[in-house]
């Protein structure tokens, strides 16, 4: 009995390896990180009449807002970019490789520039207005509403085109050879598979809007949306304790979303999928996807055509001369003062964001999958649940006034925190692709942890450890939600800079900005591809 | 000689007893198979026996000393998995080097000890390819190969065979036999399939539920099975598959 009890002991003992303190020790890091910082937001509903707020007229006028904005563009948005991803993923029609990428490049760019762009195209003196001679006014619920949609589609396109990718051609063929027709097969089999993730797709959508208040600052004009509520009372009034009452409802729709992730999370082996690119083409569906893309790049590249067109005259429409003046001006509002703060925040935060949700997600995956592996999965995730202007806020009440919250360190460390889940979810995924029986094999081989992570799961990884850095990086550049309650004068990032460009009404000068803003992102993803072409040449050897 | 012993070993997950008191003992050099449907714990004795599970209760030897926590780069045993698990990125021959050069060999005795061991298992020409590059088969030799390299006293295998085409299938248990008896190994076979188990194995562990139903040669297994379990598990089926080739065979 003894020996049983001895026994027993022991290999509980054992359990408790460096691993497990590691794991501890990482959980209280992402608790401290993440969920800390929302006490202090609930602290901060003490100082304020909640009822008050939220049955004042403002709130709820831009509630309601929000909400509407936010439904009308989810729909509008998930309608587009599914139409788009399922022509795409499913024609066979030359250059869709291309239009795939050109679609991504608005997220390249701020929300805020998406709206400056619908200015510059419909404003008083925009583009298109003086073009065609359209006055009907680009500000209001319409303007918010088209500029979301901007920055929006492409997101959900990114993901749709993901869960179109995993579908099993099998079905499709067994579905032909039983004579069901194309139609049939697209209500009975397509569209019951896309169910959860259509819903999945909605939240995230609908979320993002929710918590933007870049495109309602630029042309909501006297449309109210929630954050800019929240936004203009903190900046403005500094009243932190209505944007802790707003944070609540901030976090609401993306709390759900994560809940319903979670619960419905796809157990599925993506593995057991036998053809997965299924081709439904025909003559008459390549016609509509040539359309449907030429559409959709006519979109995303106007607001970019229009940022060199305003950007590169003397004063549009007075002086339509070619000049570097608006350069100038950026440059003299200390353009490369900004755009360095940027440079360094980005590449601070890609660099450690990499190394920290990478190890997380290794501590997470590929190690004894017991409860410390879930609470650490879990705890990784809960910044997804969270806004990033809500997380700035959480920051700023809780390092207001210390020495650190002056410095360009708080940035990178609160763009860590809004990024890292996603980062972390890369990640994850890869590992969990990766040979579950590598850790035995090195053990028995006498090969450490260290050198296996070193010698075989960093190489086997790159593509998505440069696809990680890719995230943080331009996420960093185009991020003005977290950031916006933490910088000052001397850490403002560049796309922070449009803010002020905006109060003081210099829309050349924001569209030089976006320009700037654009061509590093291309830059870094150009260099991404470049980096993953060659990984894959010297990996085919 | 007795290498290597199981000593009343016991294992729960949760409410479920995977292992009950389960206890045997291998002689040095010898083949033997566990054989068992999924679920029977045969793969929670590999883990046991490699070092990466510890046991409720129980103790394992090796040359009579215990070794119930022991590290697993310390037992002198190597593990050949179903999935092969060779590092993708390394060639064939790295993947045999890798273990070598990292456990203190020069780089220069590793190559030459490598490219000995890939030759053994007839993979001289294909040395330079990536895992990818290979067969099924091939793969398998390759993680073999890698296995042999550190000296192992004992070789573990985890249904190694279940990926494979049969004919590859014919060919590997031939190869694995020569194998066993130019370097003395003792093996340790874990299978599913009652006919790999029958002719390859000096000896067979049969099991369900957790223990072992009979532990004994192929051939008294057949002819005496232990009780109804082994009857109907193992002796049925092969007789099965006897009747169907000789059926066959008489048309």
């Amino acid at each position: 009995m003894n020996d049983k009890l001895s026994c027993n002991l022991h290999s509980k003992l054992r359990k408790v390896t460096s691993m497990s303190v590691a794991k501890v020790f990482t959980i209280a890091l992402m608790f401290v990180a993440v969920v800390l910082p929302l006490f202090f937001i609930l602290a901060e509903l003490g100082t304020v009449d909640f009822i008050a707020v939220i049955s004042s007229s403002k709130f709820l006028s831009a509630l309601g807002n929000s909400v509407s904005v936010s439904i009308v563009t989810a729909l509008l948005s998930i309608t587009f970019s599914f139409t788009l991803a399922y022509l795409i993923s499913r024609s066979n029609c030359r250059f869709k490789s291309i239009f795939a990428v050109a679609i991504t490049v608005p997220m390249l760019i701020p929300s805020i520039s998406h709206g400056t762009g619908l200015i510059l195209l419909f404003g008083e003196n925009g583009i298109i207005t003086n073009m065609f001679g359209v006055s009907s006014s680009i500000y209001g619920f319409t303007g918010v509403m088209i500029g979301s949609f901007m920055y929006s589609f492409p997101v959900a396109f990114l993901m749709f085109t993901d869960v179109l990718k995993y579908e099993d051609r099998m079905v499709y063929d067994v579905a032909d050879i039983m004579g069901i027709p194309k139609w049939r097969q697209f209500i009975d089999i397509t569209l019951p598979y896309l169910r959860r993730p259509l819903i999945s797709i909605f939240f995230a959508v609908f979320t993002m809007v929710f918590t933007d208040y870049g495109v309602a600052m630029m042309v909501g004009g006297r449309f109210e949306t929630l954050p800019l509520f929240m936004y203009n009372e903190v900046i403005g009034q500094l009243n932190y304790g209505v944007g802790a009452v707003v944070s609540l409802v901030l976090v609401l729709p993306a709390g759900i979303a994560c809940v319903f992730d979670m619960c419905n999370k796809d157990s599925g082996n993506h593995n057991t999928v036998n053809k997965a690119v299924i081709n439904r083409s025909t003559k008459r569906f390549n016609v509509i996807t040539y359309v449907v893309c030429g559409i959709s790049l006519v979109i995303v590249a106007l607001p970019i055509i229009a940022f060199c067109m305003i950007g590169f005259v003397t004063k549009y429409p007075v002086d339509n001369s070619f000049s570097f003046i608006n350069f100038v001006k950026v440059f003299e509002m200390g353009l490369f003062k900004h755009l360095g703060n940027s440079l360094v925040i980005a590449m601070l935060t890609s660099l450690i964001g990499v190394g920290l949700s990478y190890t997380v997600a290794y501590f997470a995956a590929r190690s004894n999958k017991g409860v410390l592996s879930k609470s650490l999965h879990i705890v990784s995730l809960s910044s997804l649940a969270i806004p990033g202007v809500v997380l700035g806020i959480a920051y700023s009440i809780m390092y207001g006034g210390s020495g650190f919250a002056s410095t360009i360190f708080i940035l990178v460390l609160v763009n860590i925190v809004h990024f890292f889940s996603s980062s972390y979810l890369l990640a994850y995924n890869a590992f969990g692709k990766i040979n579950a029986n590598y850790e035995v094999v090195s053990k028995t081989l006498n090969v450490s942890r260290f050198r296996f992570v070193l010698d075989v799961l960093i190489p086997e990884t790159g593509d998505t450890i440069l696809e990680m850095f890719s995230y943080f990086f331009v996420n960093s550049m185009v991020t003005i939600s977290a950031v916006s309650f933490l910088a000052n004068a001397n850490t403002n990032p560049l796309a922070l800079l449009i803010n002020q460009l905006e109060r003081e009404l210099l829309t050349e000068a924001i569209a030089i900005v976006s320009m700037v803003i654009l061509f590093i992102n291309v830059c870094v993803k150009l260099s991404i591809y470049g980096l993953k072409r060659l990984r894959s040449t010297y990996y085919a050897k | 000689m007795e290498l290597l012993k199981f000593e009343n070993i016991s294992k729960t997950y949760g409410t479920a007893a995977v292992l009950k008191d389960v206890s045997f003992a291998v002689e040095k050099g010898e083949f033997i198979s566990i054989l068992g449907p999924s679920g029977c714990g045969k793969s929670t004795i590999l883990n046991i026996l490699i070092g990466i599970l510890a046991p409720d209760e129980g103790h394992v030897y090796k040359d009579g000393v215990d070794i119930t926590e022991l590290d697993p780069s310390k037992r002198k045993m190597g593990i050949v998995f179903q999935n092969y698990a060779l590092f993708p990125n390394m060639s064939a021959l790295k993947n045999v080097e890798y273990a070598l050069s990292i456990n203190n060999d020069t780089k220069e005795t590793a190559r030459v000890v490598a490219t000995e061991l890939l030759a053994k298992v007839g993979l001289s020409e294909h040395m330079n390819k990536k895992p990818n590059k290979l067969s099924g088969g091939q793969q398998q030799r390759v993680a073999i190969a890698r296995t042999l390299a550190l000296n192992p006293d004992i070789m573990l295998f985890d249904e190694p065979m279940s990926a494979l085409d049969v004919s590859t299938r014919l060919v590997l248990r031939d190869e694995l036999k020569s194998i066993q008896a130019e370097y003395g190994i003792t093996m340790i076979y874990i299978t599913h399939d009652q006919e790999e188990a029958f002719s390859m194995s000096d000896r067979i562990i049969v099991m369900s539920e957790g223990h072992i139903e009979q532990f004994d040669t192929p051939k008294n297994i057949a002819l005496s099975p232990a009780n109804e379990y082994v009857e109907k598990f193992v002796v049925e089926q092969i007789n099965k598959k006897i009747e169907a080739l000789t059926g066959f065979l008489n048309v």
